[in-house]
């Protein structure tokens, strides 16, 4: 008999039948229909990109990769093309009808994915979503200068601020326009139900692995050319690759310059290097000795060479900073004297400021922008080689943030940064870096600058608004309260058989007009 | 087992578990940033952080935060998510199949190629198979999990087309990502079995079965592996804590959606609620395993009833 017990089960019966158990239970939580490699439903398009959104929320913050995939189930009364310029999306015209007052005429026969019409009762409520006290949206303050609304009828309504405020259409471009009955009966699962009026329905969010939408058939502009789009979230940068090789995706995003070779190399694949408004800075604190004194941060701006960093991190992807704002966005400045590498001319300005041997506590973040650690490292490598003594830390972006948004009581005297300006007007920028009224990034401060800042935000002429933004680029270039570095180019991937407009400015991912080559 | 010691083991569990919660909770909220920042973003105003951070309680003092986490969870409302605007538990409960799934497929790779590797190595002592399974052995345990799971990516899907490269679906979408799991367990599985076969084999009772002209296979499978395994079952029984470690690495490469993956961007997000319920699981798992091996280790070896 052995070890057999007669009342129960035996060792040998348990461990035979706890090995079935296990491997069936195993196997059968795997066991799905069968699919073949690469086969997804046909015409449905699959890309991956390098996150997750978190939520499916356009009222809250969700960074470039969460309003690209919003912006395909929800729309604009505004919205701006490839180049950032204002396009009409559900309004069909808009107004200056002066210089205090917007008026949006907006497109009949929208509806939403619910079956709502689409009217200025929506526009009122989306804006005054993002603008309210409580809002989490990173356009409360672009938008606040709003102080009112008059609604003519259900497709007209003005949008009146206080005084004028020309940035204000730019800014525009991201309010997603809400579904005021979806607001109302959804409460708080609004923000897992998106309900817009967009070209792709919302079918499923699955966080960590997707969002799955269908093509809306009753889109009231051109329809989608696939059945559906699945936004994959792939966070590994070889796995994303692998990915768009082995055709599982037809485009993968935030592609390291490391990776262009292997995907060159590969005569399936389209390699997408484009422009985008992004600037790479180093913040300077203007407040702080011995960084208060001009030279000093000047020195810091010939310490660095800009061209090797670029040439040797980024493939000489990236251009150099020839002004603070970027060369996609109006009133770009072509021609401000350089800092090219000098770093005998640094030392110099730094000797004379008696900052030889200063203490520079910079930071750049791991992961947030291209090759981020190693730029940050070789801009401590160039500081140190002119005399600073660079402390430098190289924490997570969430930890870098909220360190940087402390702003005046922050412990670091500089770090890396990226500021893109999507709006279509250089206020965006200046405002946020150089405007002494507005968060303290650097502690920069010129009466001067204030005052012109407030004047060009308020200059319809065109000549006249470049000429006073000639001018704030010219004093806040000279005053040097950042280290100018690059401009961030977006490298994206994508399968020959994606026929796809790439090549936007504000960096998002859009297949609206997308098609596969082979239908 | 006696009912007071089943009665001791259980509180004991729940003791470790408290205090797992507790070091989480300190160490998460003793890490530089906050959530209201990282949710706001770069664009952000001082303000707004504080307003948000008012509107999450994140500005009371640490012992109350914890004390109305604790006097919550007891009622099983763990919070909602500070990011999903979903209850935290139920971000973390979607995610837990994906994970089961990925370390049991893991387990059962490790013990289908570490156990005939392991028992071979053992009959065959100091021969070229011996010293073949002790260097397998040795890279199983030293590489790390993400290079080898990128490798196994390039030359499984991106060479040969035979397996997809990420994500969740069918059984093929396991294989890959539970094979390069199994190998933390792998190399210690090879080694164990080895050990433990090589004193069973000295054993009398198995002098005895060939003595009696059982066949070799008979031998070894029957009366030397039976009794070998016991040791080693208890042993990998413990380093389930070790595989749902090497998960979250092995979860991102693979973009393999569970526990593992929502843990890591819960802690860059400083999503406090998500972390915390997640280590809950995953620690109340590693207890409840232990104490089951505990329950089987009594079961398999009569000696110790």
């Amino acid at each position: 008999m052995g070890n057999k017990s007669k009342k129960g089960m035996s060792r040998r019966d348990f461990l035979k039948y706890s090995g079935v158990a296990a491997a069936t239970g195993m196997l059968s939580s795997g066991v799905r229909p069968q699919r073949i490699l690469a086969q997804n439903p046909p015409r449905e398009l699959v890309v991956a990109i390098s996150g997750d959104p978190g939520h499916m929320d356009p009222r809250v913050e969700a960074g470039g990769i969460g309003w690209s995939t919003f912006c395909h189930m929800y729309e604009h009364g505004v919205f701006r093309d490839k180049n950032c310029k204002p396009f009409p999306q559900l309004a069909e015209k808009w107004t200056w009808i002066s210089p205090t007052v917007l008026r949006w005429n907006l497109r009949k026969g929208v509806k939403f994915h619910n079956g709502e019409n689409f009217t200025t009762e929506s526009v009122k409520l989306s804006v005054q979503q993002i603008i309210a006290p409580t809002s989490r949206s990173p356009f409360r303050d672009g938008l606040s200068p709003i102080k009112d609304f008059k609604i003519h009828d259900a497709y007209t309504i003005d949008m009146i601020v206080e005084k004028p405020y020309v940035p204000l259409l730019g800014i525009l471009c991201d309010a997603f326009m809400l579904s005021p009955r979806a607001l109302r009966e959804l409460g708080d699962k609004f923000g897992t139900n998106p309900v817009g009026t967009g070209q792709m329905k919302f079918v499923e969010y699955r966080p960590g692995q997707h969002v799955v939408m269908e093509a809306n058939p009753n889109y009231w502009g051109k329809k989608s050319s696939f059945k559906g789009l699945r936004i994959r979230f792939v966070p590994e940068t070889g796995t994303r690759v692998a990915a768009l090789e082995v055709g599982e995706v037809a485009m993968i995003n935030n592609v390291p310059p490391d990776q262009l070779p292997r995907l060159r190399a590969n005569p399936n694949i389209d390699v997408l290097v484009y422009p985008s408004t992004r600037v790479m800075f180093t913040t300077i604190r203007c407040d702080r000795k011995p960084f208060n004194d001009k030279r000093v941060r000047q020195a810091m701006n010939y310490a660095v060479d800009k061209e090797a960093i670029t040439k040797g991190l980024l493939s000489g992807m990236a251009p150099i900073s020839r002004a603070p704002v970027s060369v996609g966005v109006p009133a770009h400045h072509p021609n401000l004297p350089q800092y090219n590498y000098d770093p005998e001319r640094a030392k110099k300005l730094l000797a004379e400021a008696g900052a030889t041997g200063a203490t520079f506590n910079f930071a750049s973040s791991n992961g947030r922008y291209l090759m981020d650690r190693q730029i940050g490292e070789a801009i401590a490598g160039y500081l140190s080689a002119v005399g600073l003594n660079v402390k430098f830390e190289n924490p997570p972006w969430g930890n870098l943030v909220a360190e940087v948004t402390k702003y005046e009581k922050s412990k670091y005297d500089g770090y890396l940064f990226g500021w893109g300006t999507f709006a279509n007007h250089p206020d965006w920028i200046l405002r946020s870096h150089f405007y002494s009224k507005a968060v303290k990034r650097t502690m920069y401060s010129n009466p001067e600058v204030d005052r012109l800042i407030e004047e060009g935000a308020q200059e319809f002429d065109e000549q006249k608004m470049k000429a006073i933004y000639y001018r704030i680029q010219e004093m806040v270039w000279d005053e040097a309260s950042w280290i100018f570095l690059y401009e961030q180019p977006t490298i994206d991937a994508k399968s020959k058989k994606l026929q796809w407009s790439a090549g936007r400015l504000d960096e998002f991912f859009w297949f609206h007009d997308a098609s596969f080559v082979d239908g | 087992m006696k009912i007071e010691n089943l009665i001791r083991r259980v509180l004991e569990s729940a003791l470790l578990i408290l205090l797992v919660t507790i070091v989480v909770f300190i160490l998460l909220h003793l890490t530089p940033g906050d959530p209201a920042s990282i949710m706001l973003g770069e664009h952000s105003t001082p303000e707004q952080v504080a307003a948000l951070s008012r509107s999450m309680g994140l500005d009371q003092p640490l012992h109350r935060q914890y004390a109305r986490f604790l006097a919550r969870a007891v009622h099983g409302d763990f919070g909602m998510s500070i990011w999903a605007q979903r209850p935290a538990l139920e971000v973390v409960l979607e995610r837990l199949p994906a994970t089961l799934q990925l370390t049991a497929g893991a387990f059962v790779f490790a013990l289908l190629i570490g156990l005939p590797i392991g028992i071979l190595s053992s009959t065959r002592r100091l021969s070229f198979w011996d010293h073949g399974s002790m260097l397998l052995a040795l890279l199983a345990q030293s590489m790390p999990v993400f290079w080898l799971g990128l490798m196994l990516i390039l030359l499984f899907a991106v060479k040969l087309h035979w397996l997809p490269a990420s994500g969740m679906g069918g059984v093929q979408h396991l294989i890959l990502p539970s094979f390069t799991l199994s190998f933390i367990l792998m190399g210690l599985v090879i080694r164990l079995i080895r050990s433990s076969m090589l004193e069973v084999l000295c054993q009398d009772y198995v002098r005895t079965a060939r003595a009696k002209g059982l066949q070799e296979r008979v031998v070894l499978l029957r009366h030397a592996l039976r009794n070998a395994l016991i040791p080693p079952v208890t042993v990998l029984g413990m380093q389930i804590g070790l595989l749902l470690g090497g998960a979250v690495i092995t979860e991102t490469v693979f973009a393999w959606p569970g526990v593992g993956m929502v843990t890591v961007t819960a802690i860059y997000q400083r999503d406090y609620p998500v972390v915390q319920v997640s280590v809950l699981i995953l620690s109340l798992i590693v207890v409840v395993i232990n104490s089951l091996v505990d329950l089987l280790y009594t079961y398999l070896d009569p000696r110790i009833r």
